[in-house]
């Protein structure tokens, strides 16, 4: 049998109790989820509130912490609303891991002031990268070129010789290698003076450079020297090249100073064969042998008279 | 059928310079939502609620496939995919697109779509109501992936929430 004056004074109680309950979900650190006084059980829809409440709790929780793979269930505004910043979260965690990957295309929009924060910051970011990207291209491009005559320098000659000729196919067929002085060059200088030496330098360089294909590897060796790598291209072949190089040479006419000058080149020519595999070292090794060889063939040439070509296997000058 | 009168082509968005040189290439979201639940409410009526979803995932499919290849293009990665949907989206005011959460092992992904042209601002009906994009998405990711996606609407205003959440997972999956 039911207390009637129980029953009322629950009746009255129940607007504050219930406010406590929600107090209590929302404020207290203390709140477990599942308490619920006696009096609110029974009520309609208070199971759904408490549900509703513990969501919201722990969606915030997680939010506040960082971890945006809690699942809420449930809907509403106040969920909704936390669920699309959650959802705009890791939209944004997608993003940043996209331009860690150097995507510097992503922009943030609808985010507000964030929106704005972020997208300068990517754009800033790629910027930035572009800008070292093209240094250290042009860096990598000049510690890897004489400043003088734009050629390669004996030190990435070298490199490029043994990444060209270190792996299988092509590098294993014989390449030549070519050694070029320009004859009597201290008396240019001497002469005419340093300026027009540099003159007489770059315009060998170009000259040599546009008689040889485009895989061939010209570098100015030191002062007035050259040598130069015919991939794949055998003896009797570089021969040729090189007779056309010493004819290039001599019908140069530059122009210095107000004068004409004209000049000769003397050219050694040795054969470079790596057969394979080689280590590095090994293909340094065939290389340092094959430009000795060539400088051999050179000095030959400047005793036969200079102003031609003499090849390794061959001791006499070439017609 | 041998011969139809609306298989669609891009002819039918047709020269809206020409034809609209006074109202312009813009109409209110009403006119759209107008369009589409009249023509879903006939649907339903002659067809039943199931079929009528059904054709209205087709033609969304149709109509993301479309989309996908004239206003995003080929993509060679996934990111940069999404990112031309976004942008495609965005720019034609039809929603914004964010990437949830990716398992690209399994080919599954969730997204969402936040101020959808077909519910946002709608009240709570008990039920999802973007079949339309459910299609349009699909169509989307058969473009860029070449194979055939199942979306389902998980998230939508018209569920009580204020996001449309879409759950993207491979055809033979679900």
């Amino acid at each position: 049998m039911c207390n009637p004056s129980a029953q009322l004074s629950s009746a009255a109680d129940l607007p504050q109790e219930l406010l406590g309950f929600v107090m209590n979900v929302l404020v207290q650190n203390s709140a477990r989820e599942g308490d619920m006084p006696e009096s609110l059980r029974g009520l309609k829809g208070i199971e759904e509130l408490h549900a509703l409440l513990w969501d919201i709790r722990h969606l915030t929780y997680a939010l506040g912490k960082g971890d945006l793979k809690y699942v809420c269930k449930g809907k509403g505004y106040v969920i909704g609303a936390l669920k699309t910043l959650q959802s705009n979260l890791c939209h944004l965690t997608w993003q940043a891991q996209c331009i860690a990957k150097g995507e510097y295309q992503h922009r943030v929009s609808f985010m507000g002031d964030f929106s704005t924060a972020f997208n300068q910051m990517v754009a800033e970011l790629d910027k930035n990268v572009a800008e070292l990207m093209r240094l250290s291209q042009k860096y990598k491009r000049l510690s890897s070129r004489d400043s003088l005559t734009g050629m390669y320098n004996r030190r990435a000659f070298q490199n490029l010789v043994v990444d060209a000729l270190g792996g299988g196919g092509q590098s294993e067929l014989p390449s030549t290698i070519i050694m070029a002085d320009i004859d009597h060059f201290k008396k240019v200088n001497d002469t005419y003076g340093h300026a027009c030496g540099d003159v007489v330098l770059r315009a060998f360089a170009q000259k040599m450079s546009s008689l040889l294909r485009s895989h061939d590897l010209l570098c100015r060796y030191g002062g007035e020297e050259f040598v130069i790598l015919l991939p794949g291209a055998a003896l009797e072949v570089g021969a040729v090249v090189a007779q056309r190089l010493c004819r290039g040479a001599q019908g140069m006419t530059l122009h210095c100073e107000g004068l004409d000058l004209r000049i000769t080149a003397s050219f050694g020519v040795s054969s470079l064969a790596v057969p394979q595999p080689q280590s590095r070292k090994e293909v340094m090794e065939a290389l340092d042998s094959a430009v000795k060889r060539a400088d051999d063939c050179l000095y030959q040439a400047k005793n036969a008279g200079r102003n031609t070509v003499v090849c390794e296997d061959v001791n006499a000058p070439a017609a | 059928m041998n011969s139809r009168f609306y298989r669609f082509s891009w002819d039918f968005i047709g020269d809206i310079e020409d034809g609209r040189p006074n109202l312009g290439n813009s109409t209110s979201i009403v006119v759209y939502r107008l369009f589409q639940y009249t023509l879903r409410d006939v649907l339903e009526a002659r067809y039943g609620t199931e079929e009528a979803d059904r054709i209205f995932y087709e033609a969304g499919f149709l109509a993301g496939k479309n989309f996908c290849e004239r206003f995003v293009g080929r993509r060679e990665s996934f990111n940069d995919f999404v990112d031309g949907v976004q942008r495609a989206l965005l720019d034609l005011k039809i929603g914004l697109l964010r990437m949830e959460s990716e398992d690209r092992e399994n080919a599954r992904f969730t997204l969402t779509m936040a101020e959808d042209l077909d519910c946002s601002g709608l009240p709570d009906m008990g039920h999802a109501v973007c079949t339309y994009d459910e299609g349009f998405i699909a169509g989307m990711f058969k473009v860029f992936a070449g194979r055939d996606f199942d979306v389902k609407e998980i998230d939508c205003w018209s569920t009580g929430d204020r996001t449309c959440r879409f759950e993207v997972k491979p055809k033979s999956a679900s």
